[in-house]
């Protein structure tokens, strides 16, 4: 990518000039900033009352908030535009109360929207899992002090949870900057947004490189930024959370905190959703068959299993070197899985397709070309989750284990693995999950006749198939449902 | 070490892509031709390349079979029962890649000889004419070619029109008289038409008639045209059928589309309040072939051959007139009651589909210079 970016910079000046990249730069920014300040609002919010309120129906409340990350942004702005176009559903619903038209949410509005209600919960994964193991103790001490609750969760809870926030905003950023069924949908104007427009036209041509090349030294930026601000690290994970004692809320608070989480779960959650059935629903009553999907759905449920399943595989060694060798050695594969995780899928894919079509043509259009493509990108998801569970494996395990005369081989097996297979495991339903709703790479670098149930509902949403799109959309959100709810369970038990 | 090995080996593809040659530097397209050509492509006779291909065919035909890829940028539910019905009726095992037709242009190009298509199915002839400018085509037998008018092949036989489908623009009845409209494309950059036009700036047929523009007005007119319609306001859509249902919900005055969007409607809805404005003249008014060409590097031709000879059959040609509301090509095919008479269509005449494939780039970048 680079070497292509190298050799048309010729051009670039009057390149610069006839494309308008300073905007569709800025557009890209704005919306980063916009869509991690709003999920990291609502994500931490759902964090901090589940985990330190009680709440009625807490874990229910936690798992329905945390559902919308199986779904796809593109099919979550597909329904929302449908819902919220000047004469959409909403105004058809609402036609007998006189209402005939209303502002049509698109743009930078409709993408902030759109993107923000399905990446919160990526926050509140990983921030509600980081609040559970922070000692409340500190907490406890600041109010019987009388510091005032806000300025307690500014000044005392927040900054303990820097990492998981600069974390968390950091997965946010980065699916926001390479999301492009959104911002498409939604009319509004980023890189990867030109980029696709360009891949369509031409993707031999100069934008598709030049943009590329852009989105991921953005991405690059954003990671290394990251890496910056976490070299001050002052997010102590206490050694042995205690039993977390809830704070009773008044009856008008209950209140207000559950007719909050009745907004955030119906906008997330019950729009797309009754959307969804909606189009079902009539496309069925109108005779619509729904067939074809089962090719999909194979595919998917293949994909996303090999995917996860050798993800694993890979991370648990490189899991067990970060961690254990804590030296540049660590630090650099830490850094090095981050930037891969920065890569926007779109570029990604555009990398693979050159490099099988000119180095390696015998696996172009292959099954492992899109593995291989997967991993590239969603390894990162199954380190992380094998490295949070790392931390409980103390080096006073390791040292006392081969003290006593236990080989390396045996010392993993026995003390290493069964402590971190489940933080493995949740790293992998998360891998799998994302393969799932994965779409740029996917469309690219497929085997001809090879379909997922993301390239269906794509491809049917785009020719106006609704029936068809809804179908598909539902069996992908209730396979993904399971893996979520394993990740959402794991975590309020942990 | 696994990850430092894919890093490693990442960073490896990345250096190796950097050494190798790019598609277009494989040679010229001359080497890539058609087997009996000898020298550059241009000299040997058609003649002498039909009678070279029908002997081939003749050789092969009974043992039509194998796998047939095909890369479609007609859309899977256009084309996927017309498809499945060849693989039926032929016995050959067909897989299909759809994706948009200058995507698959564009894949083609950069896969050049180690290609695994066969066919390319096109929505549009400028896709076609990028692919025949890359030399990746085969020249097509003289009586393949003669099946349809002459308007609708290459000038150089590398590829051969199936349907034809033209521009027009639909618009709402209730808001729209037809007084108001102008004769040709360029009167819509007018202030009346404020925040009331539609159009699908990454569509192919919309680039493909900004080419048809660039080549009989010139750029400077062309950018002049582009830059005043975003000036006046314009609905952005992803492509032609949204523009469509736009209208008819009620939401836009005016689409730039093609003509059967409109008709699929109303053969649905009788009562849609839509309809299709065709143009007096010019660019606005050009009709286009969908077409097909066989790939030089394709390891099935005898199949190949035997698709594009299916698309032209009369079963075929009634499926696209009837169902996708496009004109016919083949002589004796009664067209779809819903289509205006072709002949009085005025489609500026002589179209050099390759010319047009040159200009591609330069207006897809006008409109991106116009702001789109």
């Amino acid at each position: 990518m680079f070497w292509r970016f190298a050799n048309f910079s010729k051009n670039l000046s009057s390149f610069l000039s006839s494309w308008d990249v300073s905007t569709l730069l800025i557009n890209t920014v704005l919306l980063f900033f916009a869509v991690v300040f709003t999920s990291l609002l609502l994500g931490l919010s759902i964090s901090i009352l589940t985990v330190r309120y009680e709440i009625p129906g807490s874990k229910i409340l936690f798992s329905l908030t945390i559902l919308p990350l199986v779904i796809p942004s593109y099919i979550g702005a597909l329904t929302y535009v449908s819902a919220f176009s000047p004469k959409g559903l909403f105004v058809d619903l609402f036609s007998r109360y006189g209402v005939n038209e209303i502002i049509g949410i698109e743009g930078f509005v409709g993408s902030w929207i759109v993107l923000t209600l399905f990446t919160y919960p990526y926050v509140q994964l990983i921030c509600s899992s980081a609040l559970r193991n922070l000692d409340s103790t500190v907490e406890d001490a600041a109010r019987s002090l009388g510091v005032k609750k806000i300025k307690m969760y500014t000044r005392v809870v927040i900054p303990r949870l820097k990492k998981p926030i600069i974390y968390s905003s950091l997965l946010v950023g980065l699916y926001v900057i390479s999301d492009f069924g959104a911002v498409s949908l939604m009319k509004y104007g980023t890189m990867t947004k030109a980029i696709y427009s360009y891949y369509v036209i031409n993707i031999n041509g100069d934008p598709v490189i030049f943009y590329s090349t852009v989105l991921i030294l953005l991405a690059l930026v954003i990671s290394f930024a990251q890496r910056g601000s976490e070299l001050s690290r002052s997010a102590k994970v206490s050694g042995t959370p205690k039993e977390i004692v809830k704070i009773t809320l008044s009856p008008k608070n209950k209140f207000f905190v559950l007719a909050f989480f009745g907004l955030v779960i119906f906008f997330s959650l019950l729009i797309p959703v009754g959307v969804l059935s909606y189009w079902l629903i009539r496309g069925m009553a109108n005779g619509n068959s729904v067939s074809g999907a089962f090719a999909g759905v194979v595919g998917s449920l293949t994909a996303a299993t090999v995917t996860s399943v050798i993800a694993m595989v890979i991370a648990t060694p490189i899991v067990v070197m970060i961690s254990q060798y804590r030296s540049k050695f660590g630090d650099l594969f830490e850094r090095v899985t981050l930037t891969l995780y920065g890569l926007p899928h779109i570029a990604v894919g555009i990398s693979m397709l050159f490099i099988t079509i000119k180095i390696f043509p015998a696996i172009y259009q292959t099954f492992t070309t899109l593995i291989i493509s997967y991993l590239i990108v969603f390894l990162p998801q199954a380190v992380g989750g094998g490295q949070a569970s790392m931390e409980q494996v103390k080096l006073s395990y390791i040292e006392a284990s081969s003290g006593l005369g236990m080989s390396k081989i045996d010392t993993f097996f026995k003390i290493t693995f069964p402590l971190i297979y489940r933080g493995l495991f949740a790293g992998a339903a998360l891998v799998f999950l994302s393969t799932m709703k994965e779409l740029p790479q996917t469309l690219l670098l497929r085997p001809t006749g090879f379909s997922t149930m993301a390239v269906d509902i794509w491809s049917y949403a785009s020719e106006a198939l609704f029936t068809q799109a809804a179908f598909s959309a539902f069996i992908l959100l209730a396979i993904s449902a399971l893996p979520t709810y394993i990740l959402s369970t794991r975590n309020l038990n942990n | 070490m696994n990850k430092k090995l894919t890093v490693t080996l990442i960073a490896l593809m990345m250096v190796l892509t950097a050494c190798s040659p790019t598609a277009g530097e494989q040679g010229p397209a001359g080497e890539q031709g058609p087997a009996g050509a000898q020298g550059p492509a241009g000299e040997v006779s058609q003649a002498a390349i039909d009678a070279a291909v029908e002997a081939a065919l003749a050789e092969e035909e009974a043992e039509v079979g194998g796998t047939l890829v095909i890369y479609s940028g007609r859309k899977e539910s256009l084309v996927a029962d017309i498809i499945a019905e060849f693989a039926a009726t032929s016995g050959v095992e067909v897989e299909v890649r759809y994706a948009k037709s200058a995507a698959l242009a564009g894949t083609l190009e950069l896969e050049g000889a180690i290609s695994p298509a066969d066919v390319f199915f096109s929505q549009d002839p400028v896709s076609l004419g990028v692919v025949a400018k890359a030399g990746l085509f085969d020249r097509l037998p003289g009586d393949v070619l003669d099946n349809v008018p002459s308007w609708a092949v290459d000038s150089n036989g590398y590829w051969v029109g199936t349907s034809g489908r033209s521009r027009s623009l639909v618009i709402d009845t209730r808001d729209v008289t037809d007084a108001e409209l102008p004769g040709d494309i360029y009167g819509l950059a007018d202030e009346k038409f404020r925040n009331r036009l539609g159009l699908a700036p990454t569509n192919s047929s919309f680039i493909a008639m900004i080419a048809c523009m660039i080549e009989s007005d010139g750029e400077e007119k062309v950018l002049e045209w582009l830059t005043a319609i975003n000036g006046l306001g314009y609905g952005e859509y992803p492509k032609n059928s949204p523009q469509v249902a736009a209208a008819a919900a009620g939401e836009l005055d005016i689409g730039m589309i093609n003509h059967y969007y409109t008709l699929r409607v109303v053969a649905e809805d009788g009562t849609a309040p839509i309809k299709n404005v065709y143009l007096d003249g010019g660019c606005g008014a050009m009709v286009m072939p969908a077409g097909a060409g066989i790939l030089s590097s394709s390891q099935n031709k005898p199949a190949a051959m035997a698709f594009i000879e299916f698309l032209h059959s009369t079963g075929v040609q009634e499926t696209f007139t009837n169902t996708v509301y496009e004109f016919p090509l083949v002589e004796g095919i009664q067209p779809n009651a819903l289509l205006p008479d072709i002949d009085s269509l005025n489609s500026p005449s002589n179209l050099n589909w390759s010319a047009l494939a040159l200009w591609q780039e330069k207006a897809v970048e006008l409109i991106a210079q116009a702001g789109f």
